[in-house]
């Protein structure tokens, strides 16, 4: 059994899934930022309403980012723990990419990137890329995205396609790649991905925004 | 977008008001970047912005924690760069993460985050006169629509 848990949002979820990667019980929330109070709780229900336990757990998979700051940070160190503590592999799965796996009728993913930037992966394009949340719905111009509805929200997002499915994603994206790496990642050196710290003003006299 | 001025203190509790119509005009998503050196009046003014926001909790300044987190009418976050020995320790410290998109972020010693410091801001400078009196000029600037709008109802004189 695949244990997949993502946070690289206010909406995370939750999933179980056969080691072939087909998933059999999930969950996925809109939650308050508090994950750190919410994902094991949740968990642990989900497994209880599965008729599971966690030490049946093979192999945890987890979703990287970029994305929530601290959300990102929760779901890992809950990943990496079950894992040191059950002696089992942990995968990591690029979120937005599994957010767009998770809801084939979003053009694009986007989540948020500090208080005010967004990373957007447009479908198509291998790595998502930081953009100033004002320009967003510009920039999707009223396709359907993978986002949290607090975004849709906050920036007139249209279509708006929650990833409350995108634990689901991960775990079967994370089952391809133990067939061929049964050991998964590093357990100390996988972290969050970030993907570039974020980069303010150059001067005092330009406004840049992050590129 | 970007507009700037300069205003005056002849006290700390001038300075302290300068904040509390700061917080009582503060939309969510507001981040105030004071500049100053020791007892320019940093921590008076973040004082007031807490006051302004309805904010019941002891607010102190964040030296050693680097941020404390205040309820109020909005969420007050309140951020202390002195002790960070590089820009970068504030991505890995997480001080500007996304909650504060709903909330208001006042941030002393911004000037040691350089780059690190996100682009819209409301920046004021806290300069002490040199003849040793309590008299500040603080001089602001404020960019992006979210600060222009907050230094025009809480800044400008009418």
């Amino acid at each position: 059994m695949i244990v997949a848990i993502e946070s690289a949002s206010s909406e995370p979820s939750l999933a179980l899934a056969a080691a072939d990667g087909v998933a059999f019980a999930s969950d996925g929330w809109a939650g308050e930022g508090r994950q750190a109070s919410e994902l094991l709780p949740r968990l642990l229900v989900l497994l209880a309403r599965a008729g599971r336990e966690l030490r049946e757990a093979t192999a945890l998979a987890v979703g990287v980012g970029p994305g929530s700051f601290t959300g990102l940070r929760v779901s890992m160190s809950l990943a990496k723990g079950i894992a040191l503590a059950l002696r089992l592999p942990v995968v990591g799965v690029p979120s937005l990419g599994a957010w767009l796996e998770a809801e084939p009728r979003a053009a694009a993913a986007i989540a948020r990137a500090g208080a005010q930037d967004a990373y957007l992966l447009t479908r198509g394009e291998s790595e998502p890329r930081i953009v100033a949340a004002s320009d967003l719905s510009g920039l999707v111009e009223g396709s359907p995205v993978a986002a949290p509805s607090e975004m849709a929200a906050a920036f007139g997002l249209s279509g708006v396609l929650p990833p409350h499915a995108a634990a689901a994603a991960i775990a079967r994206l994370a089952a391809l790649r133990l067939r061929t790496e049964p050991r998964g990642d590093d357990l100390a050196g996988l972290e969050p991905w970030y993907l570039r710290p974020p980069r303010g003003v150059a001067s005092q006299e330009t406004v840049s925004r992050w590129p | 977008m970007e507009s700037a001025g300069t205003l005056r203190s002849d006290a700390p509790q001038e300075t302290r008001a300068i904040g509390h119509a700061l917080g009582s005009h503060a939309h969510s998503g507001t981040l105030v970047a004071l500049i100053g050196p020791l007892g320019a009046g940093k921590t008076e003014l973040a004082k007031g912005v807490a006051e302004g926001l309805g904010v019941t909790s002891v607010v102190n300044s964040p030296t050693f924690v680097l941020m404390n987190e205040h309820a109020g009418r909005l969420r007050l976050f309140h951020i202390d760069a002195y002790r960070l020995e590089d820009p970068d320790e504030s991505v890995a410290a997480g001080l500007f993460d996304e909650r504060q998109a709903a909330g208001v972020a006042v941030v002393e010693w911004a000037d040691r985050l350089a780059d690190r410091l996100p682009a819209e801001r409301l920046e004021l400078t806290m300069v002490p006169e040199p003849d040793g009196s309590d008299r500040r000029q603080i001089s602001w600037r404020a960019v992006g629509s979210t600060h222009l709008r907050l230094a025009n109802e809480a800044l400008v004189p009418r």
